[in-house]
């Protein structure tokens, strides 16, 4: 699928979404951009997204963000502490997640990227492209 | 006097707090991820031609995957779409 699909899907997902309370976030993937596309990074900016549209920052992220700052030298977020924060925020309003370019994603990130959306999955639909 | 200097804390406070809660917001936003996939959205959305793509959103299967997903049916939620490299996709672009 060509990025102009998925990105008029996208579009097309963000009109609707306004009607239905739903929130959208979107990810292209990147041969070019491989090293910085890690889980951690593409999960997070998905979070982000959905951060992004509410009022308030929720409580369960700006505590881990303190505790981060807190922390002598920070461990960093980790990929599990993004994957419980997705499950929450997503579980909190109808999301949509579109995934452009799959197959441009390190297949060992993919594993990863696709065991953790998995999880999140369980309770909301995602879209992706090849 | 007192009244007015109590007033003018009150609103230096306020300034404050307000400062502080808008700079964790970025900061926290920006701690998420240093990605941001909205800006290549939009290149793309700039670059589109119009109606190109658009039989995609009339296809019977992304019309159930859409109207699943609205109610919360989690059964639904992975709608896949793919396309062998050659096969068209730059064509669309």
């Amino acid at each position: 699928m060509s990025d102009d699909v998925s990105s008029l899907v996208i579009d097309s997902l963000c009109d609707q979404a306004r009607g239905q309370n739903a929130t959208v976030a979107c990810f292209y993937f990147d041969f070019a951009a491989q090293n910085e596309q890690s889980p951690t990074n593409m999960l997070g900016s998905l979070l982000k997204q959905l951060v992004c549209g509410q009022e308030e920052i929720p409580e369960e992220i700006s505590r881990a963000y303190q505790d981060e700052q807190n922390a002598i030298g920070g461990r960093g977020l980790q990929l599990s502490d993004i994957v419980k924060m997705l499950e929450t925020t997503s579980s909190k309003k109808p999301t949509f997640i579109c995934i452009d370019a799959l197959d441009e994603c390190v297949e060992g990130h993919r594993v990863k990227l696709l065991g953790s959306l998995n999880k999140i999955s369980k309770a909301l639909p995602i879209l992706e492209y090849s | 006097m007192s009244q007015l200097f109590s007033n003018n804390i009150g609103s230096l406070n306020t300034t404050n707090i307000n400062f502080t809660v808008t700079g964790d917001r970025s900061n926290i936003l920006a701690w998420l991820s240093p990605l941001d996939p909205r800006s290549r959205h939009k290149d793309i959305q700039g670059r589109r031609v119009e109606n190109v793509g658009e039989w995609i959103l009339q296809t019977e299967e992304f019309r159930s995957w859409y109207s699943s997903s609205v109610e919360g049916a989690s059964d639904n939620a992975v709608f896949f779409c793919y396309g062998s490299p050659g096969v068209g996709k730059t064509y669309l672009r």
